[in-house]
């Protein structure tokens, strides 16, 4: 699988898109805009990154979507968590967080 | 898609220009900076389309991997479904080999699109032409020299006339080959590459050149070792000595599939090579009233058929003179030019075998029905057994839609494996099918390498099947009640998957009963016109023919010849008698002229044309025909006595009803011939139509309008065996003179059956095949029955059935199955007949389409299948033992 370019861990940017979507459906702007500003402007997505990584979950059937307007009536493509994406986003999210445990315990030890 | 892409990266950066916007900046600041956060929007695009297409392969990828492993685990159920898929895909394959290798593939030439071949559309005319169908290909050749130079809608217009046995020698070495006279332009109009040598120049076909000659690849190599240094080696065609100047492209055939040409001569070496073509009459070069060459044109690029067909319609016309008109009194119009697309060839070929062939691809399409059928039942038989497997996935959360990709996935991967094996058969079977279509004289050459239309039709075929046999139970499979079958055995369910392999099997019966009846059809037609009266004696008979003209025999000495040569032959050991005619009896060869009859006034356009054969002394004995009255024709009736004629009964009841013929005289041509003799009526040219009228008359007494003659040598014993003997007798008479035509008149009757054995035998094999392949599903259901119903046998056994009882039990629900077939495919064969009756009736002879011995033979045919192959699975019923059977699930 083609990895996100930037600075993500592997595996990471999809794990934050769908995380970002499982609120609620959302168009690719909004998706780096709110990934951007909850990160408090560290995480920098790149257009070139998350497009790729959209459809690659939408292929997987992890994402949905489908065509509508946004407020300011413009037309544009909504991504949503569909069902087999929350139980994946569950997983990932167990994982994440296992992970983190483990690689910040490891930091914490004395020297 | 790629539209939707783009729309959806264009939203991206007007969302991001806008906040630029309300950010303060200008709006041509802001999408340039917009433009720059995004990078390269292409790249985007195409990382895009990589990550959805990656994904779908290693779906696909893994379905396959899957599937292979699925079939890998059962390779009974695996080698069956691809063995049936194999003959089927094979069988259709194999003929649409020959299809496209007689009908639909171009000719190998430049720009074969471009070809139209000329042709009279000419119920009317008559004239010293052939004809094939309702329009003749014939035109005089100087029409032809006026429409080449005086067309303005072709930019190439060649003549070309077919021979077709020509006495040839290489290096001393006689042997018989097909050739052409060729216009000086007919390769380089065509496109055909010499690869050797040269091509033609226009002074090589004048009046009078250097006799050149051009050769097929296939010649070269055969005739002359595929010498490099042919060019300038010399080779005799019919005792005319011809330098040969060049070699054709290996993949040019001619104009006509099946037909090989060895040899392309200039037209103006006719009159010394086959001046008889002529027929003592002026040059064919001048006669305007002599329809013997054929033509070919390549239209220029933007002119339609129709305006080249007007341009030259007017040209012909104005090339034939007024004496040709007035020729034809009966029809002062003259036949209409016809144009028509010559890419894929001349149409004779394609005329005689595209019926027999459409028939043949649709017998084989009904095969790979029955294969289907089979494979399908063999899938759901499966299903059943993968119930708990597709239950626990389902459980899982793999959607419907994944299973039954995966599922049909599966089948593709049979289908292909089938389509594979399929190929092999098809290139085999293609092969023998082209070698039993051959004969001695007709060596039939086809291109049967798989190309790409036969791979693609191929590829067409596996994906059909695929749909058929594999959709319906990927459906069936994956419609599962979760809960039940993950509780409940695989036996007890598959209620309806038995009602639809029943009806599967049904089918099957009823299919192949069609088929059966179509070979019972061809079966008899074969054995009603083999064992028919001929009217002569046909065992025991050895014919072979000479062609002495062609080694500068005049007409005295072919006459002597063929006195020598019936006399010599008539006493070899084992002989008990030999005769001679012009041509044989039942070889497709006739003679036929109009008679003057004194006293008979023909009706208003009446045909007085009778079938004519010039005979040697002993014909009637000889050939064992019954003479009804007066004498048979003896060495006395020479060339210098009293011209006579024998005449059938058809003959002497037509023009001589309730008088005595003997005695009697009428004209032929510009002989004045009596009576002697009437012979019982006999088979002529065909097998197939009756004679007609014919007159029987001494050979010596019309010697100069023939050029070859035939002998018939009756035998003591097996004919063949004689030979050698024939040979070696023809040979110390004049060692230049080939035999051709050597055969025994069995074998002669057999090639000129060739079609209507090919077509039992085969339409039989194709029959035999659905019923293996019904055989096979029969008892793939009927096992499966026995073995849903075991326990219940088990109670009927403990409650005291007899093993009888069940045995019959079993066997009467098989052949309820196949009564029920045989009831729909009697319907069908009778449905099919009526359709078929315009295509098919042609082809038989002596029964009607609806021919009830027929569609009886194979309904008891199909119900003995019906017993065979229900019979294991009832035994294994009968044997149950019950104590078992109960404890069984």
């Amino acid at each position: 699988m083609p990895t996100p370019k930037g600075d993500l861990l592997q595996g990471t940017l999809d794990l934050l898109i769908l995380k970002t979507v499982a609120l609620g459906p959302l168009h690719g702007y909004l998706i780096a805009q709110r990934i951007r500003q909850i990160s408090k402007e560290v995480l920098q997505v790149r257009q070139g990154s998350l497009y790729p990584a959209l459809h690659r979950l939408e292929e997987r059937g992890l994402l949905d979507a489908e065509w509508g307007t946004t407020e300011t009536g413009r037309e544009a493509k909504f991504y949503k968590l569909s069902r087999k994406g929350r139980a994946q986003l569950d997983r990932e999210t167990a994982t994440w967080d296992q992970m983190a445990r483990a690689i910040y315990a490891i930091l914490q030890t004395a020297e | 898609m790629d539209d939707k892409l783009d729309r959806e990266l264009r939203s991206h950066l007007q969302h991001q220009v806008e906040a630029y916007v309300a950010a303060g900046m200008s709006r041509e600041e802001a999408e340039r900076r917009a433009r720059l956060d995004f990078g390269g929007i292409e790249q985007t695009k195409e990382d895009i389309r990589e990550a959805r297409r990656w994904h779908v392969f290693s779906v696909l990828g893994r379905d396959v991997r899957y599937g292979l492993r699925m079939l890998r685990k059962n390779p009974a159920f695996t080698a069956v479904a691809v063995l049936s898929l194999a003959l089927g895909i094979g069988a259709n394959t194999a003929i649409f080999t020959l299809i496209d290798a007689v009908l639909l593939r171009m000719l190998p030439v430049k720009d074969p699109q471009q070809l139209v071949s000329l042709r009279l559309d000419d119920s009317k005319v008559h004239g010293n032409h052939w004809t094939d169908g309702d329009s003749s290909t014939a035109y005089p050749y100087p029409s032809y020299e006026q429409m080449r130079d005086r067309n303005q809608t072709l930019s190439s217009l060649i003549a070309f006339k077919t021979l077709g046995r020509l006495n040839t020698q290489v290096n001393g070495v006689a042997e018989l080959a097909r050739g052409q006279l060729a216009t000086a332009n007919y390769f380089s109009a065509l496109g055909v590459q010499i690869i050797l040598g040269r091509d033609f120049s226009d002074t090589d076909d004048r009046s009078g050149a250097e006799p050149v000659a051009i050769i097929s690849h296939g010649y070269w190599q055969r005739r002359f070792g595929s010498d490099p240094a042919v060019a300038g080696r010399s080779l005799v065609i019919n005792n005319v000595s011809f330098t040969v100047i060049g070699v054709t492209a290996p993949e040019f055939f001619g104009l006509q599939a099946g037909n090989q040409i060895d040899l392309s001569v200039p037209f103006h070496v006719q009159p010394q090579m086959l001046p008889d073509l002529a027929n003592n009459g002026p040059s064919l070069f001048t006669a305007n009233n002599r329809w013997w060459i054929e033509l070919m044109g390549r239209l220029k690029s933007g002119v339609t058929e129709e305006q080249a067909r007007a341009n030259l319609e007017v040209i012909y016309l104005q090339s034939l003179s007024d004496a040709t008109a007035k020729e034809k009194d009966d029809t002062k119009q003259e036949p209409p030019v016809q144009v028509v697309s010559g890419a894929r060839g001349l149409m004779n070929l394609r005329n005689a075998y595209s019926q027999p062939l459409w028939i043949l691809m649709t017998v084989v399409g009904v095969v790979l029905l029955i294969a289907c059928a089979n494979v399908a039942n063999l899938l759901l038989a499966r299903a059943t057994e993968r119930r708990k497997e597709i239950a626990v996935r389902l459980a899982m959360g793999a959607t419907r839609a994944r299973l039954i990709r995966q599922l049909v996935i599966e089948s593709l991967l049979l289908a292909v494996l089938g389509g594979a094996g399929g190929l092999i058969f098809a290139y085999w079977g293609s092969n023998v099918l082209v070698a039993m279509m051959r004969t001695d004289y007709n060596r039939m050459t086809f291109d049967l390498h798989p190309d790409f239309t036969i791979l693609g039709f191929t590829a067409l075929a596996c994906i059909l099947t695929t749909l058929l046999f594999g959709l319906m139970p990927a459906f069936r499979a994956t419609r599962v009640e979760l809960t039940s079958a993950l509780k409940l055995s695989s036996l007890a369910l598959g209620g309806q998957r038995m009602r639809l392999s029943k009806t599967l099997v049904v089918t099957q019966v009823a299919l192949s009963l069609v088929l059966l009846f179509g070979a019972g059809l061809f079966v008899r037609t074969l054995v009603n016109l083999q064992t028919q009266n001929v009217g002569f004696v046909r065992d025991n008979l050895l014919l072979f023919g000479i062609a002495p003209r062609e080694a500068g025999y005049n007409d005295a000495r072919f006459a002597a010849l063929c006195r020598e040569v019936q006399d010599r032959a008539s006493r070899l050991p084992g002989v008990k008698s030999a005769t001679s005619s012009l041509h044989l009896l039942l070889s497709g060869s006739q003679r036929g002229q109009s008679i003057k009859v004194p006293g008979y006034s023909p009706a208003p356009k009446e045909n007085m044309s009778v079938r004519v054969l010039p005979v040697g002394t002993s014909f009637l004995s000889t050939m064992g025909m019954a003479l009804l009255q007066g004498r048979d024709l003896t060495e006395h009736d020479d060339e210098n006595a009293p011209k006579v004629a024998l005449i059938n009964q058809t003959m002497a009841k037509k023009y001589w009803p309730n008088q005595d013929p003997l005695g009697r005289h009428f004209s032929m041509g510009k002989m004045d011939l009596e009576i002697v003799g009437v012979v019982q009526d006999s088979k002529y040219s065909s097998l197939r139509r009756d004679a007609g009228a014919v007159v029987y008359h001494p050979m010596v007494q019309d010697i100069a309008t023939m050029h070859s003659m035939h002998f018939e040598v009756r035998t003591a014993g097996d004919a063949a065996a004689l030979i050698p003997q024939v040979r070696d007798l023809v040979r110390s008479i004049d060692s230049r003179l080939p035999l051709f035509d050597v055969r025994t008149q069995t074998q002669q009757i057999d090639e000129l059956l060739l079609q209507e054995r090919l077509f039992a035998k085969l339409t039989t094999f194709f029959a035999a095949l659905a019923l293996l392949l019904v055989c096979v599903g029969l008892y793939g259901i009927m096992s499966y029955t026995v073995s849903r119903r075991t326990s219940e046998i088990g109670i009927r056994m403990a409650l005291g059935a007899q093993r009888e009882t069940i045995l019959g039990m079993v066997l009467r629900e098989a052949l309820l199955l196949v009564s029920i077939g045989v009831v729909l495919g009697v319907a069908g064969a009778y449905g099919a007949a009526k359709a078929a009756d315009a295509v098919v009736s042609g082809l038989l002879f002596g029964l009607k389409i609806t021919d009830a011995s027929a569609i009886v033979v194979a309904s008891l045919v199909m119900v003995a299948v019906a017993i065979f192959a229900g019979f294991l699975p009832a035994r294994r019923a009968s044997r149950v033992d019950p104590m078992v059977a109960l404890r069984y699930e």
